[in-house]
């Protein structure tokens, strides 16, 4: 698994991706700390953060939809990446129930986040 | 991965589960079709359907709250069912990348399912128009 990762260092406030960018990369945090927001309403929200060993940037990768919210570095960060096309390679393979399973689950907390902009 | 168990089988128009029952599991479809739904009024509107290596029920996994939709097989089908136990059985035995994305979209999906509770809530007190999902078909 390692073999498809690539580390990289990322000073803090750096933007790794905005909400609507098309997918590259999904990331792996080995030290630091990640803000995930998104613009409601011309407004920054903060759904989260984001700290050593957590996954993120997998959504837009697993059903190819552009990125649902931002990701910025509130830290000096260092995270293992995987490329799109090593990320497609990887979960081709992949029983079917975690293939189904990824979907459902992204799909889900898609519409569940159309809501939440909506209300 | 479901070589140690049998799928569940259904008959056309059994229910798989009903809107209000408490959830035991999330289930994976090997063969046949469901209808996941929702009652209003004595009518039933279609959510969706789900077919081969689908998944339904995944709410099971995040939260104890009743289920919010029923599903009914459209036909002869046959489902696996796992226990929110069980699935974590199934996490920890998976690849380390694997777990980390299904922890991830579990992790993610509990929190957005909170913010829109908290948000249907605030809002349940201020209006009582607009629609069952809060969205146009």
């Amino acid at each position: 698994m390692i073999e498809y990762m690539q580390g990289l260092k990322f000073h803090a406030g750096y933007q790794l991706f905005k909400e609507g960018d098309r997918p590259d990369y999904v990331y792996i945090i080995c030290d630091g700390t990640v803000e995930i927001s998104r613009k409601r309403k011309g407004k920054k929200v903060v759904l989260g953060k984001l700290g050593k060993n957590s996954v993120f940037g997998e959504m837009a990768l697993i059903d190819n939809k552009p990125r649902s919210a931002t990701a910025t570095t509130l830290t000096e960060t260092e995270c293992y990446v995987i490329s799109k096309e090593d990320f497609e390679a990887k979960i081709k393979d992949l029983d079917p129930f975690w293939m189904g399973m990824f979907r459902i689950l992204v799909t889900t907390i898609r519409n569940l986040d159309t809501k939440i902009a909506g209300e | 991965m479901f070589d140690d168990m049998e799928p569940l089988h259904f008959k056309p128009g059994d229910f798989i589960f009903n809107e209000g029952d408490a959830p035991i599991g999330v289930y994976l479809i090997s063969k046949g079709k469901v209808q996941i739904f929702k009652t209003k009024g004595g009518e039933q509107i279609s959510l969706g359907e789900r077919g081969f290596n689908e998944i339904f029920g995944e709410m099971a996994l995040i939260d104890n709250e009743d289920r919010s939709a029923s599903a009914k097989a459209l036909e002869d089908t046959w489902c696996y069912m796992l226990s929110p136990s069980a699935f974590n059985k199934k996490l920890q035995d998976a690849d380390p990348f694997i777990r980390g994305i299904v922890k991830m979209l579990v992790k993610s999906l509990r929190t957005t399912t909170e913010t829109h509770t908290t948000a249907k809530a605030k809002q349940k007190g201020e209006s009582k128009t607009g629609n069952l999902f809060g969205e146009k078909k």
